[in-house]
């Protein structure tokens, strides 16, 4: 092997097996109950109307990016995007578990979180054509937005910036009292960030109700996990923040929204703050531009895409433990495109923004 | 029908080129608005491209694996509906965007904005050439009190350098240096809205009839050139205090302009301008009687004076003091009237710049001069300055003389002005 | 009368007893009462969960208190020093000040930023934070520079929907109210109020020149003027009290009146709030100069703490005087 090629570490990376047997590295700590589940136990299945909205939602997420994706290729997406492709069942799984008033700190690869909490594909596609009628009205574009209808928080570009603002919002739900929590989702890059360890570590000294999910996808943009930390797993940090953590399979909806469940309600009833490290695969570049077969290893990425795509899983799950029929499941992904396709549709007949109004909305009054 | 060209698309800002990498239909196929036609990638993503209308595939120019420029036609259709060719602009290099893998993707190629001519007006504005610097509120503060900035710039300066501060010209304004602003009154001029009737006086009455006569009799025509009198007036502001104590006179204008008429008079064909006409004939005086137009409190008289081409500066000066102080208090015996050969008026003296003066018959002509005052005049050399100008105006009687020789008098009389040489005069 | 620093406790004192969403953040400000015993006592009254001692982690605390903001609460965070404020500058300009432009709420937030030189204080603890925001649209920068604008302005800057850099001047904190100039000390009301911002005040009358100033420099402008008064020469003295929003009209007033502009501060010349000024000075007035538009601020250094450096370094009446007697002359 020539140590100079990319491949060298690419071995190294294959070396580690945390994705091909998870329950192994699973985590327990500060006496937290909980246990690796499989996918096979249908102990974890959501009950069927759960059940069938976790699959709209996983689908609709996969659409509205896909619908995205050839609408940038169309030229109808001014700047970039980014898509969270392989992400979707954990981003869907976890948001679901939030109430209507609980707020959502999300990041760029969470289409499916922001459907989730109730965002309408309808607003997105505006927000990424850059029109008038999106969240931000043009004034930023792709998944550097929020939802302020549903509680959503706008992300900005620099990474790690999120979770104080997540703690804050956690700070508010708590000096409110109304045993409300909130989610933040950081990415595997993130958590190098200074940021992230002063939020999570002023989170924990003053207990506050927030669910941290790390989503380890082995990318941050082209840089390898072995150049990004050096502790076995992220979620080992829990400890060193006196954290209950949890290592989950992220590709397996059922199994996030088992465990998240029971860390926002530990939250909401005071219990502190969760660290969950979601293991996926970033299924696509860092952003359209990105041309990802140059660095990532294309046979772990087939097999893994081939293995652990969240939706086909999800799909398998329910159909084999007879959560939803074969038809069900077909006719719930044939809406989720439907709907994607008259939000885009809908979206491109949008106005753009006026530049009259350039300078509007500086300040509030 | 109509023929649509699927061309390659520009996928990011530095690209310059794409490879087709498979059609997935072929000459021939149906295809539908938005279904793909073939899959390539550029150095930098990976895109297919779709069809922009219903139609059919009628010709494919570009193969699998070919590298085309962006813009280049990959293929045609037949289409149901017109579909616009729109040729992506040809993007310019930029410098090293492979290094950032985000760039912005163009919704449209940046077309060169078409900003129309505008005519910049690069008209001089009136300079104070030579003068201190004038700050902006100096000149704001002269253009609000009317005052020109060569007066501005004449202010003895008090700040660096000598400069004209706003306090300076704020100070020479309040000392009476520039007109007091006038208040405008809407108030009737007389309450009791009725007339008055003045009977014309001795003095006034013949004064008509002169005029009258000379309207009536003589078909006269004016004309007038511009004078540049710095010359004169830079050498009459060094002399007058001067002047004055040493010969108990004032050191008017007027003897220069009277030099410059016996100069002017001196020179071939002028003298008939120093003339009489009657009886058909015209007598051409070889010497000058000069009428003078002086405003009394009776109104105009015009004595003469006598022999005034013998007289030099100082001499003239006196003889016209006396003549006008003897106007004035109603003093001038009727051989002081009499006898005059051309006449001066010196309109200027009331502030108008031009005037068309009225001959004093049985004389051929009369000179007019205008206000001095500072104006903007052209060059030789294309610049503009401001300079004291005066109007020199002649009437004269065209019945014995034509306008080219009234012109050439005049102008001579204008080139003394301009170019006498001080250093002679005795005074 | 009440100190600087006295109003500015008073005024957090009173907004915390009015609404309840008012709370405070900051390094030791609850058990210990801040460094400058701003907040001894709230802790106390307002329990530790309003009075909040953080982790020594700025961008942290200035993040939560933005998370905060966003779901409605109006938190107050106190920078121990305003030099420090640089931790979280990503927080503030980035995240703070344009979310309401991308129309996702407001951000009513409070940094209180104690700013400028005091004594030696070293190149970490004397800086003047205004020129690191002064160039991002949607943050308010206020200058107290009397008890009375430091309680109503504070209490503006609480009530106030938008992110404000809220300078304090260590200089004044414990400023004997006694040896303050009669201009610098207005009576301050029994009764509830606030310092509207974007609205100057004409420390002193004049017409031949216009000093403009804002933060601990009042004091140096103050002095200059008298000292130009008995050269016969009358200066117009402004304190501009707040940059963003900014009055530019009295600026400009000034201006038609003498012709003459300085302004003074303690940031430095480059990059410094008066360069902006000077510019807005020749856009829109050019034609009332009567002089170029001239600065005083601090030199193309960093803070020193030795004394004969820092004295150098600082803007001084000397170098005050000496400006305006040229302009005088000019």
């Amino acid at each position: 092997m020539d140590a100079n090629h990319p491949l060298a570490t690419r071995e190294e990376l294959a070396s580690l097996d945390f994705y091909t047997d998870l329950a192994d590295r699973y985590l327990a700590v500060d006496g937290l109950e909980a246990r690796w589940v499989s996918f096979t136990n249908n102990e974890i299945l959501p009950d069927r109307e759960t059940a069938e909205r976790m699959h709209y939602l996983v689908s609709l997420a996969r659409a509205v990016e896909e619908t995205l994706d050839s609408a940038f290729r169309s030229g109808h997406i001014p700047g970039t995007a980014f898509f969270g492709r392989g992400n979707e069942g954990a981003s869907v799984a976890s948001a679901m578990c939030l109430e209507e008033h609980e707020w959502l700190v999300p990041m760029h690869r969470n289409c499916g979180a922001h459907l989730a909490k109730g965002h309408p594909p309808r607003s997105i596609m505006s927000h990424f054509f850059g029109r008038a009628d999106g969240p931000s009205g043009g004034r930023d574009g792709n998944f550097h937005m929020g939802y302020r209808p549903k509680r959503i928080t706008q992300l900005i570009s620099h990474i790690g910036t999120m979770v104080p603002i997540a703690t804050g919002v956690a700070w508010a739900a708590k000096a409110r009292g109304k045993g409300e929590a909130t989610i933040n989702y950081i990415g595997d890059g993130g958590t190098s960030a200074g940021d992230f360890h002063e939020a999570v570590n002023f989170a924990a000294v003053r207990k506050l109700p927030l669910v941290i999910i790390i989503d380890n996808n082995q990318y941050a943009y082209k840089t390898l996990l072995s150049d990004q930390y050096a502790c076995d797993a992220l979620v080992l940090k829990a400890p060193g923040y006196g954290l209950p953590g949890f290592l989950i399979d992220g590709t397996n909806a059922p199994l996030v929204h088992h465990v998240c469940s029971q860390a926002l309600a530990r939250a909401r009833e005071g219990g502190g703050p969760t660290l969950i490290e979601s293991i996926t695969m970033r299924a696509a570049g860092h952003s359209v531009y990105d041309k990802f077969s140059d660095y990532v290893d294309m046979e772990h990425f087939e097999k893994w895409t081939s293995e652990r795509d969240p939706i086909k899983r999800l799909d398998e799950a329910l159909i084999e433990f007879g959560v939803m029929s074969v038809e069900e499941v077909a006719a719930s992904h044939d809406k989720a495109r439907k709907d994607a396709e008259d939000a885009r549709d809908e979206a491109l007949k949008s106005p753009m923004p006026d530049p009259a109004h350039l300078t509007e909305g500086v300040f509030a009054e | 029908m109509y023929t649509a060209r699927i061309r390659m698309p520009r996928m990011g800002t530095s690209v310059h080129e794409s490879t087709v990498v498979a059609w997935k239909k072929a000459v021939g196929d149906m295809v539908a608005k938005g279904e793909v036609l073939l899959s390539a990638e550029s150095d930098k993503v990976e895109f297919e491209v779709e069809a922009p209308a219903d139609g059919v595939i009628t010709e494919i120019l570009a193969e699998s694996e070919e590298t085309v420029p962006v813009g280049e036609v990959l293929a045609t259709m037949e289409t149901e509906t017109e579909v616009a060719d729109e040729t992506p602009e040809p993007e310019k290099p930029d410098s090293d965007a492979s290094d950032w893998a985000a760039p912005v993707a163009p919704l449209q190629p940046r077309e060169k904005p078409v900003i129309p001519a505008a005519r910049v007006d690069k008209t001089p504005r009136p300079s104070t050439e030579g003068k201190a610097w004038l700050s902006p509120r100096v000149q704001s503060l002269a253009a609000a009190h009317g005052v020109g900035l060569d007066v501005v710039a004449g202010i003895a300066g008090t700040g660096t350098g000598g400069r004209v501060t706003a306090r300076d010209v704020e100070a020479f304004i309040a000392g009476g240096g520039a007109p007091p602003r006038i208040e405008m009154s809407w108030a009737p001029l007389s309450e009791n809205r009725d007339e008055r009737v003045e009977p014309l006086s001795r003095v006034r009455k013949r004064i008509a009839e002169n005029l009258t006569r000379s309207v009536r009799e003589i078909p006269q025509v004016t004309s007038w050139l511009e004078v540049d009198m710095s010359g004169v007036s830079a050498f009459r502001d060094a002399n007058k205090e001067a002047f004055r104590e040493k010969h108990g006179a004032n050191l008017t204008y007027t003897p220069f302009f009277i030099m410059a008429l016996v100069h002017a008079l001196r020179n071939e064909g002028n003298d008939r301008f120093s003339a009489t006409f009657e009886d058909d004939a015209l007598t051409v005086k070889r010497y000058l009687n000069l009428g003078v137009a002086v405003d009394s409190p009776g109104g105009l008289v015009v004595p003469v004076l006598k022999a005034a081409d013998s007289m030099n500066l100082v001499e003239l000066s006196v003889r016209l003091e006396d003549l006008a102080a003897r106007a004035r208090e109603g003093a001038l015996t009727p051989e002081d009237v009499r006898g005059g050969t051309l006449t001066l008026t010196n309109f200027g003296a009331s502030g108008a710049l031009g005037g068309n003066p009225i001959i004093n018959p049985p004389e051929v002509a009369i000179i007019g001069t205008g206000a001095i005052a500072p104006r903007p005049v052209a060059l030789p050399n294309g610049s503009v300055s401001v300079r004291p100008m005066m109007t020199l105006a002649i009437t004269f009687d065209h019945r014995v003389n034509d306008g080219m020789a009234a012109g050439r008098f005049i102008s001579d009389a204008r080139d003394a002005l301009e170019n006498m040489d001080f250093s002679l005069l005795e005074y | 009368m009440i100190t600087y620093r006295e109003a500015l406790s008073a005024a957090m004192w009173e907004e915390m007893e009015r609404d309840e969403e008012v709370f405070l953040l900051g390094e030791d400000i609850g058990l210990g009462g801040g460094a400058f015993n701003i907040t001894k006592g709230f802790m106390e009254k307002f329990g530790r969960d309003r009075v909040v001692d953080v982790p020594l982690s700025e961008a942290g605390f200035t993040g939560t208190a933005i998370g905060a903001a966003l779901c409605g609460m109006r938190p107050v965070v106190e920078f121990q020093f305003a030099d420090f404020v640089t931790e979280s500058y990503k927080m503030i300009v980035d995240y703070a000040a344009g979310n309401h432009y991308r129309q996702m709420g407001p951000v009513p937030i409070v940094l209180r930023l104690p700013a400028a030189a005091l004594v030696s204080a070293g190149p970490f603890h004397s800086q003047n934070p205004e020129i690191w925001f002064f160039g991002t649209p949607g943050l308010k920068i206020v200058a107290p520079t009397t008890a009375f604008d430091a309680k109503g302005m504070l209490k503006g800057a609480i009530r106030d929907p938008n992110p404000v850099i809220f300078m304090e001047y260590k200089k004044f904190y414990n400023y004997p109210v006694n040896e303050l100039p009669d201009v610098l000390r207005p009576e301050i009301p029994e009764q509830d109020y606030t310092v509207p911002f974007g609205e100057a005040r004409t420390l002193r009358e004049g017409d031949d020149i216009s000093l403009i100033t804002f933060g601990t420099t009042v004091l140096e402008a103050l002095e200059a003027a008298e000292v130009l008064e008995n050269d016969g020469v009358s200066v117009e003295v402004i304190d501009l009290r707040t940059l963003v929003p900014l009055d530019k009209e009295a600026i400009l007033k000034s201006v038609r009146k003498t012709g003459k502009i300085l302004f003074l501060h303690e940031a430095r010349k480059r990059g410094g709030v008066g360069g902006e000024l000077a510019a807005i000075v020749s856009e829109e007035v050019f034609e009332y100069l009567d002089a170029p538009v001239r600065r005083v601020g601090a030199p193309e250094a960093h803070v020193p703490l030795s004394p004969p450096l820092e004295r150098a370094y600082l803007p001084s009446t000397e170098k005050v005087v000496d400006e305006l007697r040229d302009l005088a002359a000019f």
